[in-house]
């Protein structure tokens, strides 16, 4: 399974709202992310580095 | 004269058909049967309506229910969400009736998936952004299987006729929601290779 930007988001907050927008669902580098509800925005290089930490239990 | 049989061969001379031939070729020998001295021509001498029972369609005009646009969009851009507020998605498209009486037949099929979380997704189709006008929607707990990891969604069509009675144009557009906020996200166009696709037809009325 592919780790989407959104799993790494949940992931680092399980409770953040938010909403993306990407080509493609691992692409963080064109990734807009909206976040809503005074959700604490998550910089993109965080969501970077949990995206690989994930893939990389993943693909254990 | 009523001719019955030409042999060229034993005449030895050529017939012109304009002035010399006169009479009925029956069918059997590739006429029509006809006696009929006097011929219309279709191209300049035909007005009015065809009667059903002389193989016409009876009809005067045919505008009403006559296909004057097609236009089709596809979409892959993956998007997600984990509210539940509605979302357009990029499966948007415009389209300019040329009357007012037209109608828009929508054929609509959008991918979505509830990625993670114990709940589901909701779906909608829509004439404007932003859910303008709510035409049609899944609404139900699209994709739960009560696996709170994982619930794998197929996709949702939507087959709608639309009277935007408008010369304006108007635009179409799906979106979605997580059906809990702040229960994992809802995703449309997960995969690669994942397609969206929306039809829009303007029906004459």
């Amino acid at each position: 399974m592919i780790i989407h930007i959104d799993d790494a988001i949940l992931s680092l907050n399980s409770t953040a709202i938010f909403s993306l927008k990407a080509p493609k669902g691992w692409d963080i580098d064109n990734a807009e992310i909206d976040w809503l509800e005074s959700t604490t925005p998550i910089s993109k290089e965080d969501i970077k580095t949990e995206m690989e930490r994930l893939q990389a239990i993943e693909d254990a | 004269m009523t001719l019955t049989t030409i042999n060229l061969a034993a005449l030895g001379q050529t017939v012109n058909l304009g002035t010399e031939v006169t009479g009925t070729l029956p069918t059997g020998n590739g006429g029509t049967g006809s006696t009929a001295t006097t011929f219309v021509n279709a191209a300049s001498n035909v007005t009015g309506t065809l009667a059903t029972t002389n193989g016409g369609t009876g009809a005067t005009s045919f505008a009403p229910g006559k296909v004057l646009q097609v236009i089709n969009k596809t979409d892959d851009t993956y998007q997600a969400t984990s509210g539940s507020s509605f979302l357009d998605t990029s499966l948007s498209q415009a389209i300019t009736p040329s009357s007012t009486s037209s109608k828009i037949l929508i054929i609509c099929e959008q991918k979505a998936v509830k990625a993670s979380g114990n709940t589901g997704v909701k779906m909608r189709l829509n004439r404007g952004a932003g859910a303008a006008v709510v035409l049609n929607q899944f609404q139900t707990i699209g994709g739960e299987t009560e696996e709170a990891t994982r619930n794998d969604f197929g996709s949702t069509a939507y087959f709608h006729l639309d009277s935007p009675n408008t010369t304006s144009a108007t635009t179409y557009v799906t979106s979605f929601a997580n059906y809990v906020s702040g229960t994992g996200a809802a995703r449309v166009n997960n995969s690669s290779g994942d397609r969206s696709s929306m039809i829009l037809m303007e029906i004459a009325g």
